[in-house]
């Protein structure tokens, strides 16, 4: 909405840059019957320059809200994130890898629990260990894509984060709670499946799992838990998948997106 | 061999296990689930098993042959079939017109095959295929059980991967919808 104040603005500033330079004019000159012809030519050339600068302010101010957008720090993350996940990180599974130039396993058990276990304490490095992800209020929603299990279309689904708990003598996870619904059209109508989930997020691989929670399991449905990968080097984006308990057969994937209230 | 009835199995085990999988067929289409009958796996290894017959640009000359096969095998099984198809020419299997005919039908069959990914377009196409049928005096639901059991014994005999569980689930709820406008 800048755009369309900028005209009057404009004209504003320039109206009182005009009065100024007509009141200095006035203080200044010897006839103070005849103000508006006798203005002090430097100053209004000033006005007028003031006023230009006035105008690059207002293109810069667009610049950076348009800056803002590419962020190129966080698409090198990204980046560098997706090669890695190609690459491999050259551990066994449920291992860490402590990078660096020692590039050491360790179990993902040892990772931030306040205590280095790598040499070079990649460990516990606060990048590793951050709670972000999780934070409770986070709401991430994406478009749901079914390719076994169920005979869905394509609907948009939700995830909340209710709660989340640290343990301080098991620091290694966190415990969350979570609200997960999706948005199905049945028969034309709009109808919201929705269960409680609980589970936990794993810093070592920015991995949450999140299962129906069976105390208030209701037995009309029955719901697949789903499992995130916060695999794109920043903490608003996973790639998550609905899967089999048993198996961890994968039967949909969405990508989701942290929502900004 | 996979799921096939061969002819060499005693009778009796034979009858057994049509019982066991046609029992397990209903059971599965009245759970109150949908998603269980025909499910989303079922509909994949059907489309992947039926999909295997068309690699070939001679696909049209397997179909007619196939189509054809099964016709003339409902029509000897339910003489009052060949009246129905007297306008197609059933009398002369080799003449143009059942040949076209043959070949709509298995592209009807094939066009349900494709559309079992989405439910709602399935749904609009076997009602309209309903239909159809229903605009033709004399065809039976009777018709459409035969038709459905020879179409499982024949296609084994096409099919080397022939999962007759998922095929018979699937095929139990479309046979069904379409026989669904007529009488008997």
């Amino acid at each position: 909405g800048q755009s369309e104040h900028q005209p009057r603005e404009y004209t504003l500033t320039m109206w009182r840059l005009l009065i100024l330079s007509a009141l200095s004019g006035l203080i200044l000159g010897d006839l103070p019957t005849a103000p508006f012809l006798d203005i002090n030519p430097r100053l209004a050339a000033n006005a007028m320059r003031i006023i230009n600068l006035h105008r690059k302010v207002n293109s810069l101010k667009d610049k950076l809200h348009e800056a803002e957008k590419i962020d190129p720090s966080g698409f090198l993350h990204e980046l560098e994130a997706r090669v890695d996940h190609v690459e491999g990180s050259h551990c066994e599974e449920r291992q860490f890898q402590c990078g660096g130039n020692e590039q050491e396993c360790v179990s993902d058990i040892l990772v931030c629990d306040g205590h280095k276990d790598c040499h070079n304490g990649h460990d516990e490095e606060p990048t590793v260990c951050d709670t972000s992800p999780v934070k409770a209020g986070n709401v991430f929603s994406g478009t749901s894509h079914w390719t076994d299990c169920r005979v869905r279309t394509d609907h948009p689904s939700r995830i909340t984060i209710t709660a989340t708990t640290r343990r301080k003598f098991f620091p290694t996870r966190i415990w969350v709670r979570a609200h997960f619904e999706s948005f199905l059209e049945h028969d034309g109508k709009q109808e919201t499946s929705d269960f409680n989930a609980r589970g936990y997020y794993n810093f070592a691989n920015r991995h949450l799992v999140l299962k129906p929670d069976e105390h208030d399991h209701d037995h009309d449905h029955d719901h697949l838990p789903v499992v995130c990968d916060f695999n794109r080097g920043d903490s608003k984006r996973a790639e998550c998948h609905r899967v089999l308990e048993s198996s961890l057969h994968e039967c949909a994937n969405l990508f989701v997106h942290l929502e900004h209230d | 061999a996979s799921g096939s009835l061969s002819n060499d199995t005693i009778p009796t085990s034979k009858m057994l296990r049509l019982f066991v999988l046609l029992g397990f067929a209903v059971s599965c289409c009245l759970a109150s689930e949908r998603q269980f009958c025909c499910s989303a796996e079922d509909r994949h290894i059907v489309e992947k098993q039926w999909e295997v017959l068309w690699g070939d640009t001679e696909s049209s000359k397997l179909k007619i042959g196939f189509g054809s096969l099964l016709l003339q095998r409902l029509a000897k099984e339910v003489p009052d079939v060949t009246a129905l198809f007297k306008k197609v020419n059933i009398e002369h299997p080799e003449s143009g017109e059942f040949a076209a005919h043959s070949l709509r039908i298995l592209n009807a069959l094939d066009m349900i095959i494709n559309l079992l990914d989405d439910p709602e377009a399935l749904d609009a196409a076997l009602d309209h295929l309903a239909d159809q049928h229903h605009d033709r005096e004399g065809v039976k639901k009777a018709h459409f059980r035969t038709f459905g059991q020879i179409l499982h014994a024949s296609l084994p005999r096409v099919l080397d991967d022939y999962n007759a569980m998922s095929w018979r689930s699937c095929f139990k709820g479309i046979l069904l919808k379409i026989s669904s406008k007529l009488q008997g």
